[in-house]
């Protein structure tokens, strides 16, 4: 098999949320991965980047604008 | 309806990432204040739905994203994610370690969140979805009324996309 895509990494990374691939091709990618090197580190740089994200988005909400106490205290929840 | 003073203190607790999330979701400051305010109003009157089994960040960032997608598509900015075209599979080839390294070692989340605010909306929209609000791919197809091979797409051309931004940055475009 030759290297699968980028797409088909990100698929079969991605399987525990819900990316769906067919049996067949999952198959040919783990057997590939069996004797490549570079795209077993692919997939996991893959899942390493995804955490990377996840973390980048994370932790916005500790970098609000200034405006944003402001915003609260005129929006207290006794106004609902 | 929910106690007030313990809803309150849920607020002041989850309000910032409430407003985070419905920030990355939606265009401007305005809208996602208005959205976050809309999401705890829903949250408030629908408090007797939530189980305390399930996380409340999950349940409140349902409804939030619900209502980011809502506000969008009212928008008219909704078109947008379908007109990606089929995915030129055979032209994509494994991804080159060395750039996906530049995302994740990247200890500047800030830079790497600049990044992602850039992303075109449909770009950012999805990602989002998938990595902070924690959707599957099955969820965000039908959130966004897409195929669910589609989305695959769309989140590999937004980390291609962050990729080659950082890429750039770190090879002479950072002063």
């Amino acid at each position: 098999m030759n290297h699968p895509t980028e797409l088909t990494l990100i698929l079969f990374a991605e399987e525990a949320m819900g990316a769906d691939m067919d049996q067949s091709t999952r198959a040919l990618v783990e057997e590939h991965l069996g004797s490549c090197d570079a795209c077993r580190r692919a997939v996991s740089q893959l899942r390493l980047e995804n955490q990377a994200i996840t973390r980048a988005l994370d932790s916005a909400h500790e970098y609000l604008p200034q405006t944003l106490g402001r915003f609260q205290k005129l929006h207290r929840i006794r106004d609902f | 309806m929910a106690d007030s003073a313990a809803f309150e203190i849920l607020y002041q607790e989850y309000y910032p990432r409430v407003f985070a999330l419905c920030r990355f979701l939606l265009p401007s400051n305005d809208c996602a204040e208005d959205a976050a305010q809309e999401t705890f109003t829903r949250a408030y009157k629908a408090f007797g739905q939530y189980t305390p089994s399930r996380p409340f960040w999950q349940w409140i960032a349902a409804i939030a994203h619900r209502h980011c997608v809502d506000q969008l598509r009212m928008r008219g900015r909704w078109h947008a994610f379908d007109d990606d075209g089929q995915p030129t599979i055979d032209q994509l080839e494994a991804p080159d370690p060395v750039s996906v390294d530049a995302l994740i070692t990247l200890e500047d989340h800030q830079r790497l969140r600049g990044a992602i605010e850039r992303l075109p909306e449909k770009y950012r929209v999805p990602l989002v979805l998938a990595y902070l609000a924690n959707l599957t791919y099955d969820d965000i197809a039908q959130l966004l009324d897409i195929k669910q091979s589609h989305v695959g797409v769309l989140l590999l051309r937004a980390k291609q996309r962050l990729r080659h931004e950082l890429n750039a940055n770190a090879s002479g475009g950072l002063k």
